[in-house]
């Protein structure tokens, strides 16, 4: 039998993730990673933080590969443009075209974009680290950032641009910051935490307009109020890298549905989606299938994906147990620590069972039916261990 | 004046393992490497999280929860998000001999 080669697109954590799973799993072929950026994989939760305060390389963020993927082929600094699944080959954007006996999506996201007329010098996403290094040239102290979304990355980089002097507004359309994953009372002890710091938000408003020659020199809002600008993100959540797996078959309503084992719905050929672009089912989810941006998601997807493929490339029965990984975030925002299990994001209530909302605390979220479905703990990192165990528990029930 | 203690034997840490123990209300890691049995305090600089539930690779423990890895050999954090140090205790024991006991100083350093 001649070795079979599997194509991983997404030079991320998941497709590291599930790279070192395949060979964990047995599978000996070779294994190709294609990235858009020139960069191996690399964490990160640092580039709204630590990676605007201090000057890091991608030696520094980048993750520890297990010895066992040392012959991966990489093929970084351009991206996919098109899958061919007939004849199973990729093109690269590079114009190269790259063939596979399986394929692994794992291209993420990108940042969404705002419509907004005017000048785009000091504009910024933030997603990768040439966006951290080119947001960090520009945040100084007395400069005055506007960030558009308040979001956790929003929020993240409100404190980071806070904390290195800058002059800080968050304008979002949102009632409260965070209000999406952690609800409104969370969510306003939040605000009230950013604002003590310094923090101006102009929530339930937009930006309609950025004034200025060429760079960006103030922002005007929807209600008519404008602001000084020297530096602009938008951070307004993003969109799954799927454009390139279109008239293939493939559902891509939601990135990419995929089954348990995260093969691609639909597809006679083994094709795989993991990380922040899967929309996968999950015992913690219910009937429902979800995308979900977590960072321990690409790891728990890749995984799978691994093992699933591994099997199927090797002719073995593939694993017929559901797929259950408890969703979990966290995020550092000034001295505070939040960390989160399950999704309160999809809560219908919830009851601050210790401590208070300004100090630290842990608040526990209800689906419709009363079921315990999440948690968010400030500074309450060890504390909220037992809830991780609970819905473990409950998951393997 | 420090105080040797002694947490469990060799055979309790398999090579390529790490194992909390408690002492006197302390949580401590041992951890067994191709290099040798090291010790360090069972706690994240970063966040409240016991190491012992990583993942160990060569000389480095990580973090299950944010990922970030530290040096058993000297409690410096090798990735973010975590930037200082852990303790570490110095390690007596012959991880030669499966039933030698594991004894650490835990010194008033």
């Amino acid at each position: 039998m001649s070795e079979k080669r599997v194509l991983i697109v997404g030079g991320g954590l998941g497709g590291l993730r599930t790279a070192e799973a395949l060979r964990a799993n047995g599978f000996i072929g070779e294994i190709a990673i294609v990235g858009d950026e020139e960069f191996q994989p690399y964490n990160r939760p640092p580039l709204s933080k630590a990676a605007l305060s201090s000057d890091l390389s991608h030696e520094e963020l980048k993750f520890r590969q297990r010895d066992s993927v040392a012959d991966v082929k990489w093929i970084l600094g351009s991206a996919a443009e098109k899958l061919s699944a007939d004849t199973q080959e990729v093109t690269l954007a590079d114009g190269t075209s790259h063939t596979f006996d399986a394929l692994v999506i794992a291209t993420g996201i990108r940042p969404r974009l705002l419509p907004i007329p005017g000048p785009t010098q000091g504009l910024h996403t933030l997603r990768t680290l040439n966006d951290a290094q080119s947001l960090k040239a520009e945040i100084k102290p007395g400069s005055n950032v506007v960030i558009i979304g308040s979001g956790f990355i929003g929020c993240e980089l409100a404190a980071t641009a806070t904390k290195l002097g800058a002059t800080v507004h968050v304008v979002s359309l949102d009632a409260q910051p965070m209000i999406m994953p952690m609800g409104a009372d969370l969510g306003a002890a939040m605000r009230k935490r950013h604002e003590e710091k310094g923090v101006t938000f102009h929530l339930g408003h937009t930006v309609a307009q950025f004034n200025g020659e060429t760079q960006i020199e103030s922002v005007t809002l929807d209600s008519g109020e404008t602001l000084p600008a020297d530096v602009v993100v938008e951070a307004i959540g993003s969109v799954p890298n799927t454009e390139w797996l279109r008239d293939n078959g493939l559902n891509l309503e939601n990135g990419v549905l995929v089954d348990s084992n995260m093969r691609a719905v639909g597809s006679s050929i083994p094709i795989y989606a993991v990380g922040d672009a899967s929309n996968h089912p999950n015992k913690f989810y219910g009937d429902q299938t979800r995308r979900i941006e977590h960072w321990n998601m690409p790891t728990e997807t890749g995984k799978r994906a691994g093992a699933a493929l591994a099997a199927e490339l090797t002719g073995s029965e593939l694993p017929t147990d559901d797929f259950f990984a408890l969703p979990a975030f966290w995020s550092d925002q000034y001295e505070f620590q939040l960390q989160s299990y399950g999704l309160p994001g999809s809560a219908s209530s919830s009851k601050v069972v210790s401590g208070e909302l300004d100090g630290p605390c842990i608040v526990e979220y209800f689906d419709s039916s009363n079921k315990l479905c999440g948690v968010i703990g400030i500074d309450t990192v060890k504390e909220l261990m037992p809830y991780r165990k609970k819905f473990l528990a409950g998951m393997q029930s | 004046m420090s105080d040797q203690l002694s947490l469990g034997v060799v055979s309790d840490v398999p090579v390529g393992t790490a194992r909390q123990f408690e002492v006197d209300g302390d949580l401590i890691v041992v951890v067994n490497t191709t290099e040798g049995m090291f010790a360090l305090e069972d706690r994240c600089s970063h966040s409240d999280v016991a190491l012992s539930e990583g993942e160990v690779d060569g000389c480095l423990i990580e973090c299950w929860l944010h990922g970030s890895a530290f040096d058993v050999r000297t409690g410096i954090p090798t990735s973010l998000p975590a930037i200082t140090p852990v303790k570490t205790y110095p390690v007596f024991t012959d991880v030669t001999d499966p039933n030698s006991p594991i004894l650490i100083t835990k010194g008033t350093n």
